[in-house]
C-alpha cells in the first residue's frame, strides 16, 4: 500500500510544483530584469517589451532604461536561466546514469577541459574569432574531455559507468594541471583573465551570446526528458534496464551527448558556475520524487530560477561593483548542500 | 620624431574640429563635448585634473587613489580591470576612457550597444613616458584642451630631464627589483613590460628581474638569481607585511644584497600606471635610493 500512497503524494507535489513554479519564474524574469544599478521598475519592463511590440506603455522610461533593457540585461538574464536548466538538468541526467548522488556535470571533464583550452588560448594569445575565441575555446574544450572520457570507458563495445567516472577523475586532474601550467606561464593581464572566467560571470551577456549558446542547451534541455523513462529504467541497474527492453548503450550515448552540448555550451558563455548541476536536482527530488519524467523538467525551471536569482544577487549586491557568479552559487549551494546532507543524515537515509 | 608627430596633430586641431577619434581597439569614437566622463587607471584621471577637467570625472575605479580629495567625491566603480558595465551605465556617462588593460572588450562592447562612447586608450605602462605623452595629447584633443596638453608634456619631459640629470650626477646603475605582495603569502616578481620596469629604467637602474616578460609568484631562488641591490615596494604591499621587517621575512630575500643592507624602499601605489607623476615617483626613488646606502 505504502509505496503507491508516496507516489500519489509526489505526484500531487508534482503538479503543485509546476503551477508555482512557471509564475515563479516569469515574475522573477520581470523583477530581475528591471533590479540593477539602473534602475527600472517592473511597470517599466513591461512597458518597454510592450512598446517594443508596439502596443501603448503606461509607464514613461527613458532611452537609456531601453538601452540598458535590451542591450545588457535582457541578454543577461535569458542568458542565465538557459545556462541554469542546462547545468541543472544535466546535473540529474548526470546522477541518474551514474545512480550516484554527488555526481555532477563536472565530473565528466567538462569544465576543467574548458578551463584549460581557456588558459592556452588566453596565454598563446590566441585571437583569430575575436571576442567568439574564448567560448568556441572553452566549448572545444568540454567537447574534448567528455569525448576522451567516454572513448576511455568504452569496454567490450559497452560504456562501463564506473571506468568514466574514474577516467573522469584522471582527465580533470590532468586538465587541472595543463591550466596550472598555463596559469604559471602567464602574464600578469592573462592571469587576471583567466581567473575571473574561472569564477564564472554572466557580465558578458549579449544577444550574441544568446543566440549561440542557447540552441545547444535548449537542445539538451528539451531532449533530455525524452530520456527519462530509460533514466527510470536505469535506477534498478543497466541488466534490468536492459531487460526491460531499454537501449541501453544508446541511451548512454545519447545522455552523455546532451550534457555535453549542455553545459558545454554554457560554460562556453558563462565561465564555471558550480553547485547548480549538483544542488538544483537534489532538491527538486526532495519534492517532487525520484520519477525523471518529472525531476528533469522540475529542474530546468528550478534550474533557471535559481541562476536567475543567484545572478541577481551578484549583480546587486555591491551596486555598482559586481560579485562573480560562480562565487554566489557556491556560497549558496555549498552551506544549503549540507544542510540536505544532515537532514537526510537525521532521517537515516543516507 | 615624437614632435614632428604632435606638431602634425595640433597643426590639424587648429584647422578641423575633429570629434571622431580612433582607439586602439581600432573603435571610432564621436565625441561631442563630453560633460560626464568616467575615467578608468589613475593615469587617466590624473592627466585629465591636469588638464583642468577634474569637473566632468564622474565615476574612478578602485585603483584611482590620487587626488585624495577629489576622488573621495566620484564613484567608486570597483574592480579596476573588471568595471561593472551596469555600475558604469548608472552614472549616464557620455564618455567612458579607459587604456585597453582596464576595460574588457566584451565590456566595452556592451557599454557601446547602451550607445556610450568608449575611447581606448593605450596600456598605460606601454612605452613609458613617451605613451604617456601620446594619452597627453589626444586626451588634449577630446577635451579641447590642446594648449594645457602641450604645457603638461612639456612640464613632464623638463622633469624627465631633471630625473636624467640626478642620475647622470649619481652615476650608479644598481639592481633593483619590484616585489608586488598583497601578504606574506602572495608576492609576484614583476619582470619587463610592466610600469614598474619603466620607473627602474627611469632612476638608471636595471631591473633584476628582467628573465620573465610578466609577473611570477616570487620563489626564494628566484629572488636569490635576481640578487637585487634595491628592492621596491607598493606603499600597501609593505603595509600588509608589517613593514620592512615583515618583507625580510619572504622567502629569499635576507639572501640579496638588498636584503642584506635593508634597502627596501616604499613606492607609490600607482608606479604600475604611468601617469604624470611618474617624474615625482622617479624623483623620490632616487632620493631615498641615496638615503638607503
Amino acid at each position: 500500500m505504502r509505496p503507491q500512497k508516496s507516489y500519489l503524494v509526489f505526484r500531487r507535489r508534482g503538479t503543485f510544483f509546476f503551477l508555482a513554479i512557471i509564475p515563479t519564474l516569469i515574475a522573477s524574469l520581470i523583477f530581475s530584469m528591471g533590479m540593477g544599478a539602473v534602475e527600472i521598475s517592473p511597470a517599466q519592463v513591461i512597458s518597454i517589451l510592450a512598446a517594443k511590440v508596439g502596443w501603448q506603455p503606461w509607464a514613461d522610461f527613458s532611452e537609456q532604461q531601453e538601452a540598458v533593457l535590451f542591450a545588457i540585461r535582457f541578454p543577461r538574464v535569458v542568458l542565465g536561466m538557459v545556462v541554469g536548466a542546462g547545468l541543472a538538468v544535466s546535473g540529474a541526467a548526470m546522477q541518474g546514469l551514474f545512480r550516484n548522488p554527488l555526481a555532477d556535470p563536472g565530473l565528466l571533464g567538462i569544465s576543467s577541459g574548458a578551463s584549460l583550452f581557456v588558459a592556452c588560448t588566453i596565454v598563446l594569445n590566441i585571437n583569430i574569432f575575436g571576442l567568439y575565441t574564448l567560448p568556441l575555446a572553452a566549448f572545444l574544450g568540454s567537447i574534448l574531455a567528455i569525448s576522451v572520457i567516454y572513448a576511455l570507458a568504452q569496454q567490450d563495445r559497452k560504456t562501463n559507468v564506473a571506468t568514466m567516472l574514474l577516467a573522469g577523475i584522471a582527465i580533470n586532474a590532468l586538465c587541472g594541471s595543463g591550466t596550472g601550467l598555463f596559469t604559471f606561464l602567464s602574464t600578469d593581464e592573462q592571469l587576471r583573465t583567466i581567473t575571473f572566467w574561472q569564477m564564472g560571470s554572466l557580465g558578458g551577456a549579449s544577444w550574441s551570446a544568446v543566440l549561440s549558446a542557447s540552441p545547444w542547451i535548449l537542445l539538451c534541455v528539451v531532449l533530455m526528458p525524452l530520456l527519462a523513462n530509460a533514466l527510470n529504467a536505469l535506477l534498478l541497474g543497466e541488466n534490468n534496464a536492459r531487460h526491460l527492453g531499454v537501449p541501453v548503450e544508446v541511451v548512454k550515448w545519447m545522455i552523455v551527448v546532451l550534457i555535453g552540448l549542455g553545459v558545454g555550451a554554457g560554460v562556453s558563455v558563462a565561465g564555471m558556475i558550480g553547485f547548480v548541476g549538483l544542488v538544483v536536482p537534489h532538491v527538486v527530488r526532495m519534492f517532487v520524487g525520484p520519477n525523471h519524467r518529472i525531476v528533469l523538467p522540475a529542474s530546468a525551471l528550478l534550474g533557471s530560477l535559481l541562476l536567475a536569482l543567484a545572478d541577481l544577487l551578484a549583480r546587486t549586491v555591491v551596486i555598482p561593483m559586481e560579485l562573480p557568479l560562480g562565487i554566489v552559487t557556491s556560497m549558496l549551494g555549498g552551506p544549503f548542500f549540507l544542510y540536505l546532507l544532515l537532514q537526510s543524515k537525521r532521517r537515516g537515509r543516507l | 620624431m615624437t614632435s614632428l608627430f604632435f606638431s602634425m596633430l595640433l597643426f590639424t586641431t587648429s584647422f578641423v574640429h575633429a570629434t571622431t577619434f580612433t582607439g586602439v581597439d581600432g573603435k571610432k569614437v564621436e565625441v561631442q563635448n563630453p560633460k560626464r566622463v568616467i575615467a578608468l587607471n589613475t593615469s587617466t584621471v590624473e592627466v585629465l585634473v591636469a588638464l583642468g577637467k577634474a569637473d566632468l570625472i564622474v565615476g574612478v575605479d578602485a585603483g584611482s587613489l590620487h587626488p585624495e580629495e577629489l576622488i573621495k567625491t566620484k564613484t567608486n566603480l570597483g574592480h579596476p580591470y573588471r568595471p561593472n558595465v551596469e555600475g558604469m551605465i548608472s552614472l549616464k556617462p557620455d564618455l567612458v576612457i579607459a587604456p585597453e588593460e582596464n576595460l574588457p572588450a566584451v565590456t566595452a562592447e556592451q557599454l557601446r550597444s547602451a550607445k556610450i562612447p568608449v575611447l581606448i586608450l593605450e596600456n598605460s605602462a606601454q612605452d613609458g613616458v613617451e605613451g604617456l605623452k601620446r594619452r597627453i595629447a589626444l586626451l588634449g584633443q577630446v577635451f579641447s584642451a590642446e594648449k594645457e596638453a602641450t604645457a603638461l608634456i612639456t612640464k613632464t619631459e623638463k622633469e624627465m630631464a631633471e630625473v636624467a640629470e640626478l642620475v647622470k650626477k649619481n652615476g650608479q646603475t644598481p639592481k633593483i627589483f619590484f616585489l608586488y605582495a598583497h601578504g606574506p603569502g602572495a608576492a609576484f616578481i614583476y619582470g619587463t613590460h610592466t610600469g614598474s620596469h619603466e620607473l627602474i629604467k627611469a632612476v638608471g637602474g636595471t631591473n633584476s628581474a628582467d628573465f620573465t616578460s610578466g609577473s611570477k609568484p616570487l620563489t626564494a631562488e628566484a629572488m636569490v638569481q635576481a640578487s637585487p641591490d634595491v628592492i621596491i615596494m607598493l606603499g600597501r604591499g609593505l603595509k600588509a607585511l608589517g613593514g620592512i621587517e615583515g618583507a625580510l621575512k619572504l622567502p629569499g630575500v635576507t639572501l640579496t644584497p638588498a636584503g642584506k643592507k635593508k634597502a627596501i624602499i616604499q613606492v607609490d601605489d600607482s608606479i604600475r600606471w604611468i601617469g604624470p607623476r611618474f617624474p615625482q615617483f622617479a624623483k623620490a626613488l632616487l632620493s631615498d635610493m641615496e638615503k638607503a646606502k
